[in-house]
């Protein structure tokens, strides 16, 4: 009962009790479920989810030659973003944002790419300490040889025996009359003191962190190279001096009779001059005698010259007399022999004044001359006396210098220097022949390391590494200044603002690490004295019509290289044929094998950069400079060109790519009439685009674009702005402009390449840019003073066929850029004209675009250069090369903030900086005094 | 669902008739027009953010939206603290508890009434905007993303809040124990990946910045969306248990 009675109230609690735990297991199992629940609905989501871009400019997004190179990566590769930098001017707040972003996205779409980042100092140290790690594996082959090196400078023993060993040659030894001994002393010191030197900087090591193997292997080599051809020097000067006794044992029986002649010549000029006979006739008679002489001191000169030749500079050292060389002495005397000859010869014929004032003239001349025949001949029998003793000085040899002639024959001379030197030298040339370029003063790994060493302390890189081969991108790459910082019209504010370039910057060197150069540009060009010349002439007033050199070009050719093309040079001018073809493989490691199969040739492109031109009837007297005679380009450098381009050189046809554009008339101003006279530029290509390309490059019409003007119908306002850089991306449906189609593009002195209509050709023509069919507003204008004059006079413009303007319509676009292809012996050729004037120069890529501001009349809009323009080039490149995979564009330049004037930002800071967030405060005040009431 | 909004809408109504809700929206909007117009300099601590909007700086409001992820962190544990630990405190939990509405509705209730104010001061954000479209050209692919995002992610910080003010009956606390679970899902996750670097991949599923990283570059993610719904339904669930215990602790 009692024990029934102390159940009761504890059943309730125990059912609590049980109530409870089952509810709280309850809970924890669907706390469980929820939280499984979620990591499956994540994990499906990641594996199985949908991805859009919604951008509608797309700057965030990877540019499809991006992707492409991305997606085309096979090999594993770890980009490193080092962020260390904290200096104003590099700190850039949009950069880390954006590059994380790109390099995110570069990795989601290749599991191969690795993402890291470096921010603090452990991190740069971990980092420093794997690549010097990287570093040794790839130059142990170059490491070995520097390590010889630094064993072959401590020898300063070895060096000092030898110093020593000349040292005690005895004074009166053979080689002394040569300064030999004494020149060996001082070569061995040198020796020593350069490799010590060498070897001490190479202790110093490199500032960056990582070992500077290319540069330490590059010093080593200069310093064996130096070493090497000083012991070669020595050496064989030893053996010249072993070979100069039996030499001169040869040669001293013809010297000694050349020198005798020469003195019997002499006595013979001296005899017929001392005759007696009348001074007239003596100097007649002296004239053949002198020539004999002129002769005999000739074969003399040359003869002592060949043997001091073959014996060695310093052997001919011996042979001289009052400061000069013996056979300078000898030449001297037969040139004097020449000059008195001829001077008797007319004084012979001296005819002027009575006969005795002849009489006295002449024998003047003859004593003068006997005085100076004697002091010749003295000066020669002293040579002549002298020869017995040099002959002898040559010939007879010490017994220790027999000794030292007789060792060289065994073991050459600084046998126990150069044989070392030998030995590294040809492993330092093994160790790149190794990597495949023999030609190349490092190995192409190497090459790409140097670069990393350089860089690797730069702050705000980045940093890829693919296999034991890595590359650099830095911060001006991947954010470069927006404006070119002397750009005039920038202020300075404009001139720290940066945009994102990394896509273009990262991807790039991701294809060089990755894959070998797509194709090889040729940039061909003309460049002579001339066309220099030309250049600064035309370079003063006449924009496009001045022969361009590829220094012209170099941001164009910057961006060809970072899209992996090498880019090599041909000159008209210089070069007959283009340069040859390099192996897909070479300079480059092999590192995707599947891209290079076999021995195939680097395909090249050629980009015809315009030739100088002249006005058609420019004649020699109006030619730029007053004298200069017209250009010096011709119908042999066009042809030059279309042997490469149709393959007449034994080799597969060269696809190019022609820059044209619109050539300003010359014009000029009679100063007495007043009239006004234009002459046209001549373009040396466009015969040769027309008759074998079918495409008529119209270098006399510039296109210009107007708005119709609101007051006349018909009738067009042409804006002066709006034709130094004209905006135009209607691209076709062309491998090389589609990707650009509504780009930002800026084109300068545009004129159209239209399909030639009485073409025999049988080219196949395709647009690649023009003014779609149909458009109004641009036209290419015939004789721009006539639109030049209006736009100054602010008049509205009208096109008119009459005048020879060309406009787009229905049936006919207006081409500005073309491609054109034909068969040239069963093999395809390919061009692509573009007739975009001077859009790829620097000056053009660097200035910023001005722009009438919309509905603020007289003010501007600085938007930044059209560097976009070069991927029409790169994209063309690539296309005539066969590598359309990497066609694609560029990123994009967004149009910044821009705000009208410091006045505005300060009033907007106050409105929307304190008045918006002060107006909740107002609300919510006003609605707490209402709730109150 | 009419329970729901009802609730959600004494809750939004709860926030405007006291000064809180204006008080954080005028400190919100003075922050983000610190960072938008005069941009921000604190050397000590390394910061330094020039103003976004000024002369040459990119169109867009991305900069902005990267900042406030971290700063709502903070600011949305505050704007929910009270929110039930208020409840606890003054004991009008009971009164709710009785009455005809599920534990569920009260949280949900609880959760649309913060989104309610939250979306009014990512509205006001819209005055920015406005800015740069007459200053500039911005993407409006990205803005869209951008404010999807930040709706989104404000949702899953929401929902965090609100699960911390169920814990405990003191606001405080519950803001602070907020904070520190959003920090762990902001910045922790750093931290984690550094100490922990071969598990980065399983860590940085957790990072919601990550996710909200592509949504503010104008990128639209399945695997970002189903996050955050997935992420807030899970907290408020959570919420849910967590106030339903009291049935029966």
């Amino acid at each position: 009962m009692a024990v029934n009675q102390a159940d009761k109230p504890n059943a309730p609690g125990r059912d609590m009790r049980v109530t409870r735990r089952m509810a709280g297991i309850n809970v924890f199992i669907s706390i469980l479920a929820a939280a499984a629940l979620l990591v499956v609905a994540n994990v499906i989501s990641g594996k199985a989810g949908y991805r859009k871009d919604v951008e509608t400019l797309g700057h965030f997004r990877l540019s499809r030659t991006a992707q492409q190179i991305v997606d085309g990566l096979h090999q594993p590769v770890r980009i490193t973003s080092i962020y260390t930098g904290d200096q104003q001017d590099r700190k850039g707040e949009e950069y880390l944002p954006r590059l994380r972003d790109m390099l995110e996205e570069m990795q989601r779409r290749n599991d191969n790419l690795t993402l890291a980042n470096v921010f603090t100092r452990s991190q740069k140290s971990d980092l420093l300490g794997r690549l010097t790690q990287k570093l040794e594996e790839v130059s142990r082959s170059d490491r070995e040889v520097i390590e010889g090196f630094e064993v072959l400078s401590t020898q300063a023993r070895m060096f000092d025996q030898l110093v020593d060993q000349w040292n005690s040659y005895p004074l009166e030894g053979y080689l002394t009359q040569f300064g030999f001994a004494k020149a060996m002393q001082g070569h061995l010191a040198q020796m020593k003191d350069k490799l010590q030197k060498s070897a001490l900087s190479l202790r110093t090591g490199s500032s960056s962190g990582l070992p500077n193997y290319p540069q330490q292997i590059q010093t080593v080599r200069d310093s064996l190279a130096a070493l090497q051809t000083d012991i070669k020097a020595a050496v064989n000067q030893l053996e010249q001096f072993s070979q100069l006794p039996a030499k001169t044992a040869a040669a001293k029986d013809n010297l000694a009779g050349s020198v005798k002649t020469v003195v019997e010549e002499l006595d013979n000029v001296i005899a017929a001059i001392g005759s007696g006979a009348p001074p007239a006739d003596a100097l007649k008679a002296a004239v053949p005698l002198l020539i004999k002489l002129f002769q005999a001191s000739q074969k003399a000169g040359k003869d002592l010259d060949e043997f001091g030749q073959s014996s060695g500079a310093a052997a001919s050292k011996v042979w001289e007399f009052d400061q000069a060389s013996l056979p300078e002495f000898f030449g001297g005397l037969a040139s004097q022999a020449a000059q008195v000859a001829q001077a008797c010869s007319q004084l012979a014929q001296f005819s002027e004044g009575t006969e005795a004032e002849r009489a006295a003239v002449l024998n003047m001349n003859l004593n003068q001359l006997k005085q100076g025949l004697g002091q010749m001949r003295q000066q020669v029998q002293m040579v002549q006396s002298q020869l017995p003793a040099i002959f002898g000085a040559l010939s007879l040899v010490d017994p220790q210098t027999q000794q030292i002639f007789a060792n060289a024959k065994k073991e050459p001379l600084l046998a126990e220097i150069s044989k070392p030197v030998e030995k590294l030298l040809e492993k330092s040339k093994d160790s790149v022949r190794s990597n495949g370029s023999s030609d190349e003063q490092l190995s192409e790994k190497l090459t790409d390391w140097q670069e990393v060493i350089q860089h690797i302390n730069d702050d705000n890189i980045v940093l890829l590494e693919s296999g034991d081969r890595a590359a650099v991108v830095g911060f001006d790459e991947v954010y470069p200044l927006a404006r070119r910082p002397d750009s005039s019209f920038a202020d300075d504010k404009d001139n720290t603002r940066r945009v994102f370039n990394g896509d273009l910057a990262v991807s790039g060197k991701l294809l060089a690490l990755s894959v070998p150069p797509l194709a090889e540009v040729l940039l061909v060009h003309f460049d002579d004295p001339q066309a220099q010349r030309m250049r600064q002439y035309y370079s003063q007033g006449y924009p496009f019509a001045e022969p361009f050199s590829p220094s012209d070009f170099s941001i164009l050719r910057d961006r060809l290289e970072k899209a992996n093309l090498t880019v090599t040079e041909w000159n008209l001018a210089m070069q007959d044929q283009p340069p040859p073809p390099k192996p897909l493989k070479a300079g480059l490691a092999a590192t995707n094998p599947a891209t290079m199969p076999g021995e195939k040739l680097r395909p090249q492109v050629m980009l015809v950069l315009p030739p100088p031109v002249m006005p058609l009837e420019l004649s020699q007297d109006d030619a730029p400079t007053g004298q200069t005679p017209p250009g010096s380009f011709s119908s042999k450098h066009v042809d030059r060109l279309r042997n490469a381009i149709e393959g007449r050189t034994g080799r597969d046809p060269i696809p190019a790519i022609f820059l044209g554009g619109y050539l300003w008339e010359r014009r000029t101003i009679n100063p007495f009439t007043g009239q006004r006279t234009t002459e046209a530029f001549n373009y040396h290509y466009g015969t040769y685009l027309k008759e074998q390309w079918g495409l008529d490059v119209r270098t006399d019409l510039r296109i210009f674009q107007g708005t119709p003007s609101p007051t006349e119908p018909g009738a067009f306002d042409v804006p002066l702005l709006l034709q130094s850089r004209l905006p135009l991306s209607s691209f076709t449906d062309h491998a090389a402009g589609r990707p650009l189609a509504s780009r930002r593009f800026y084109w300068t002195d545009v004129c159209p390449v239209m399909p030639a209509k009485d073409s025999a050709s049988g080219a196949a023509v395709g647009p690649i840019l023009d003014i779609p069919p149909g458009t109004r507003d641009t036209w290419a204008v015939a004789g721009t003073e006539r639109i030049l004059t209006k736009m100054e006079k602010g008049e509205t413009f009208r096109p008119s066929t009459q005048d020879g303007d060309v406009l787009s319509t229905t049936a006919q676009p207006l081409v500005l850029a073309a491609e054109a292809s034909r068969q040239f012996n069963g093999r395809p050729g390919k061009v692509i004209v573009l007739g975009l004037g001077s859009s790829f120069v620097n000056d053009t890529l660097t200035q910023p675009v001005r722009k009438l501001k919309a509905g603020a009349y007289g003010s501007f809009d600085n938007e930044p250069p059209p560097l976009g323009n070069v991927d029409l080039i790169v994209n063309s490149a690539y296309y005539l090369a066969g590598q359309d995979a990497y066609i694609g564009a560029g990123p994009l330049v967004i149009k910044p903030i821009q705000l009208r004037n410091e006045h505005s930002a300060e009033r907007l800071k106050v409105v929307f900086g304190l008045a918006w967030p002060l107006l909740f405060l107002g609300v919510g005040a006003v609605m707490m005094i209402l709730r109150k009431r | 669902m009419s329970k729901i909004l009802t609730l959600a809408r004494r809750e939004l109504a709860a926030y405007f008739f006291s000064p809180m809700a204006y008080v954080i929206a005028a400190m919100f909007l003075g922050g983000v027009g610190l960072l938008f117009l005069w941009g921000l300099k604190i050397p000590f601590l390394r910061i330094d953010y020039e103003p976004l909007f000024r002369n040459g700086a990119e169109a867009t409001l991305r900069p902005l939206f990267d900042v406030l992820a971290y700063g709502l962190a903070i600011v949305c544990p505050l704007l929910t603290m009270r929110s039930v630990a208020e409840e606890f405190r003054a004991g009008t939990i009971e009164t709710l508890m009785t009455a005809p509405i599920t534990d569920a509705q009260v949280i949900l209730g609880k959760f649309l009434g913060a989104m309610g104010l939250y979306l009014v001061l990512l509205a006001s954000t819209l005055a920015y905007f406005a800015l740069i479209v007459i200053y500039g050209s911005p993407d409006y692919g990205v803005a869209v993303m951008g404010y999807l995002g930040m709706v989104l992610l404000g949702a899953v910080f929401i929902a965090v809040g609100i699960f911390s003010s169920t814990l405990t009956r003191h606001q405080l606390v519950a803001g602070l124990v907020g904070i520190a679970i959003l920090g762990f899902f902001t910045m922790g996750v750093y931290l984690l990946v550094m100490l922990l670097p071969e598990t980065a991949e399983i860590i940085n599923r957790l990072n919601m910045i990550r996710y909200f990283g592509d949504f503010s570059k104008g990128v639209f993610d399945t695997q970002g969306l189903i996050f955050f719904v997935s992420v807030t339904a899970f907290f408020l669930f959570l919420s849910t248990k967590v106030l339903e215990s009291r049935r029966w602790r």
